[in-house]
């Protein structure tokens, strides 16, 4: 008990004696943490994103008016075969303009006029179990094309790919410049340790001198080290949740209307990994910088 | 050194050799923001002793060096004798079976170098082996204990009942 109680009032010395210093790395790993939980929550939501839209990629095939329906139904069995493919449904040209009807009275700027007879072709709708293969079963699909059954195909596979682009360039981009920042916090968090080391020179030498274990002169400057990654934490948990309801909102709205959830664990999830990181930068510093003075 | 090898140890060795060793300095070496039952009872904290263990052991080490009425007061408050009488406290404190004295009359004078002398005398007595390096030859005729001349890091003499020069 005694011992622990000196070794966190010595950590605690520690802290204020050069509190400039202090702040000043606590400042620095506040910010590279902020930085982290917005690269991870951007992330997650794009992640988020992606997922949506490839449960929603769909190629369309438009069918002839006179092409046979054993010949169609083969078509959909030939399909349906493909691995890639979830499910495909046959909509008839009735159904398509049931459809339109039922859209065209929930939107008002939309009116159906007597349209004669039915315009709108049939068609065969395709949902993808891997959206990555949707340039494949598109190419595919293409050479039905001027055999008499199919006309037309629709595929819109863009948006997923511009997707997952940006994920990529994001989680790249965020790891460089988590790096760097992960550097820069470590650098600090070593020097305000050294100073805090070389103020207590005098004591460590006697402490050593009089038989202190090497842990026992080590913990109290590990503990500095970890109560500025924890103020830290603290500094940066404090702003984004502050500022989270607006920036979920504005995230959302960025992502327009798709439906990201990022989950109830998220926030617990958030501020465990970024109290973790901290601890383990600020701790780790501090054996750093402590390393070698002990070795002496 | 105790049955141990002192030259080929592991480091996490070292500690525990030095709990059995202590040492006085001719420049005392105390913490200037503590008091004197404070520089002392920091040895026995840093080495995991705990609360009543602490008080006991300091008493007892600061009555032998004749300072208990000095507890409290802080290093800067003491003369030159009195902070060695501190140091060596602090020296005794683990109950070391060496004390090894380097230089520890260099910075003070006669007549209280002759206090320190006899302290140490009287630790030597009371069972701990004593090795004091000193220049000063009055006190190396007057006790005419063992004496080892050491020129350049080399031993030249070793007497059992020697002089400062033979």
């Amino acid at each position: 008990m005694k011992r622990l109680s000196y070794v966190l009032l010595a950590a605690w010395q520690g802290f204020w004696r050069n509190p400039v210093m202090s702040l000043a790395s606590t400042l620095t790993v506040s910010l590279m943490l902020l930085l982290f939980a917005f690269f991870f929550a951007t992330d997650r939501g794009l992640q988020a994103a992606v997922g949506i839209l490839e449960s929603k990629v769909e190629l369309g095939l438009f069918l002839e008016d006179d092409a046979k329906v054993s010949d169609i139904l083969a078509l959909k069995a030939r399909i349906e075969a493909d691995p890639a493919v979830a499910r495909v449904d046959y909509v008839t040209k009735d159904q398509a303009l049931a459809r339109l009807v039922a859209i065209a009275e929930r939107r008002p700027d939309l009116a159906i006029e007597d349209v004669g007879p039915n315009p709108l072709p049939a068609s065969l709708e395709i949902k993808l179990a891997r959206a990555q293969e949707a340039a494949r079963v598109g190419a595919l699909l293409r050479e039905e094309l001027g055999k008499g059954v199919v006309y037309d195909v629709v595929d819109n596979p863009s948006v997923v790919d511009k997707l997952l682009t940006i994920t990529r360039v994001l989680s790249i981009g965020g790891v460089a410049v988590l790096g760097i920042m992960l550097f820069v916090a470590l650098f600090v968090i070593v020097n305000t340790i050294r100073i805090a080391v070389h103020a207590r020179r005098d004591e460590i030498e006697i402490m050593k001198l009089v038989g202190a274990s090497d842990w026992f002169v080590r913990w109290p400057f590990i503990l500095e080290g970890m109560l500025v990654g924890a103020l830290g934490a603290a500094a940066s948990l404090t702003v984004l949740f502050l500022a989270s309801g607006a920036v979920t909102s504005s995230l959302l709205a960025f992502l327009d209307i798709l439906p990201v959830s990022f989950g109830p664990t998220f926030l617990a999830e958030l501020a465990a990994t970024v109290v973790g990181i901290a601890l383990v930068v600020g701790g780790g510093g501090a054996t750093w910088a402590v390393r070698s003075h002990l070795a002496k | 050194m105790d049955g141990q090898d002192v030259v080929r140890m592991r480091h996490s060795h070292v500690p525990r050799l030095r709990r059995k060793v202590g040492v006085v300095f001719q420049d005392f070496k105390l913490l200037p923001t503590r008091t004197v039952a404070e520089n002392v009872a920091f040895a026995l904290l840093v080495t995991g002793h705990s609360g009543d263990e602490v008080r006991e052991e300091t008493d007892r080490v600061l009555s032998l060096v004749g300072l208990a009425q000095r507890r409290d007061h802080f290093p800067d408050q003491l003369s030159g004798g009195e902070q060695q009488r501190t140091a060596m406290a602090r020296a005794l404190v683990n109950r070391p079976r060496i004390l090894i004295a380097d230089e520890p009359t260099g910075n003070l004078d006669p007549v209280t170098s002759w206090e320190i002398i006899k302290l140490l005398v009287r630790v030597n007595e009371l069972g701990t082996t004593l090795v004091m390096a000193t220049h000063n030859a009055e006190i190396v005729n007057a006790l005419r204990r063992r004496v080892v001349h050491l020129d350049h890091g080399a031993v030249v003499r070793d007497e059992r009942e020697g002089l400062y020069a033979a």
